[in-house]
């Protein structure tokens, strides 16, 4: 892959417009995306949408030159069908696919080609305009769920930190039972935060001097 | 003359330039979600 594939032009000029990773799947990092994407033969490709959506996981690489064609083909060929059936409507989705996600490589451009065939079939226009609109809509879809979480995030964050301010204020004017119950709340409440975690070393200390 | 050759030299350079490799899965998925791209990952073993 490392020096037959990659280097190639046509190869690293779609690679170019993604966003690409390699992952040591025996590495520490790389262990758990493995077991996510269920991993067992290498190397394994997977190809994602910008949403996340699994479009492609195989193990295998295909040879050099058919390395790109082999992500896109199985659209592309429905395309074809649709396109032999004139189907024109039909062939819109697959045909925004292949032109979208494979610009300038073989296929992308025979999907363009494709394309103009078809410009003056009923409806053809509009259920390209369609497919594009629904890729518009799911991306800014997650982008606003991507927000939403992440504000989310933002606010418990804050609370969490604000609890422990409370915490700690009770337990230096000597309130510790409250202090203490302030404490188990955000251990509870708020697990896997570094607040938890100091929570749990100040109860902890606490057992301690009880033993004593 | 000499700068324009070295320049494309430079060029030819910057042309073949790797591919940048991310390193982190949520770094990946936000960038593709930001920029609207494909993420592609290639699972591999060392041992």
């Amino acid at each position: 892959m490392e020096t037959d594939t990659f280097p190639r032009r046509g190869v690293q000029e779609w690679l170019d417009g993604l966003v690409c990773m390699k992952v040591n799947a025996g590495g520490e990092n790389g262990h758990p995306l493995a077991t996510k994407f269920k991993v067992d033969g290498f190397p394994t490709l997977v190809l994602l949408d910008p949403m996340g959506k699994v479009l492609h996981n195989m193990a295998g690489a295909p040879p050099g030159e058919h390395f790109v064609a082999s992500f896109a083909v199985e659209r592309y060929n429905k395309a074809v069908e649709s396109y032999n059936l004139r189907d024109a409507k039909g062939a819109a989705p697959d045909l925004f696919f292949v032109r979208k996600w494979f610009p300038g490589t073989d296929l992308g451009k025979r999907a363009e080609e494709i394309c103009g065939l078809l410009e003056k079939e009923e409806g053809f226009r509009e259920a390209y305009a369609a497919a594009g609109k629904a890729h518009a809509d799911a991306l800014a879809e997650a982008r606003k769920a991507k927000e939403e979480a992440e504000r989310k995030e933002e606010e418990r964050r804050a609370k969490v930190k604000a609890l422990r301010t409370e915490a700690d204020e009770l337990y230096k004017k000597y309130l510790r039972t409250k202090a203490f119950d302030l404490y188990r709340r955000i251990l509870a409440e708020y697990p896997d935060t570094p607040e938890a975690e100091w929570a749990e070393s100040v109860l902890k200390k606490h057992k301690q001097k009880l033993r004593k | 003359m000499v700068r324009i050759l070295a320049m494309g030299v430079l060029l030819a350079a910057a042309a073949r330039a790797d591919i940048r490799w991310e390193q982190d899965f949520e770094r990946a998925k936000a960038r593709a979600l930001a920029e609207d791209k494909l993420i592609f990952i290639d699972f591999y073993a060392d041992w």
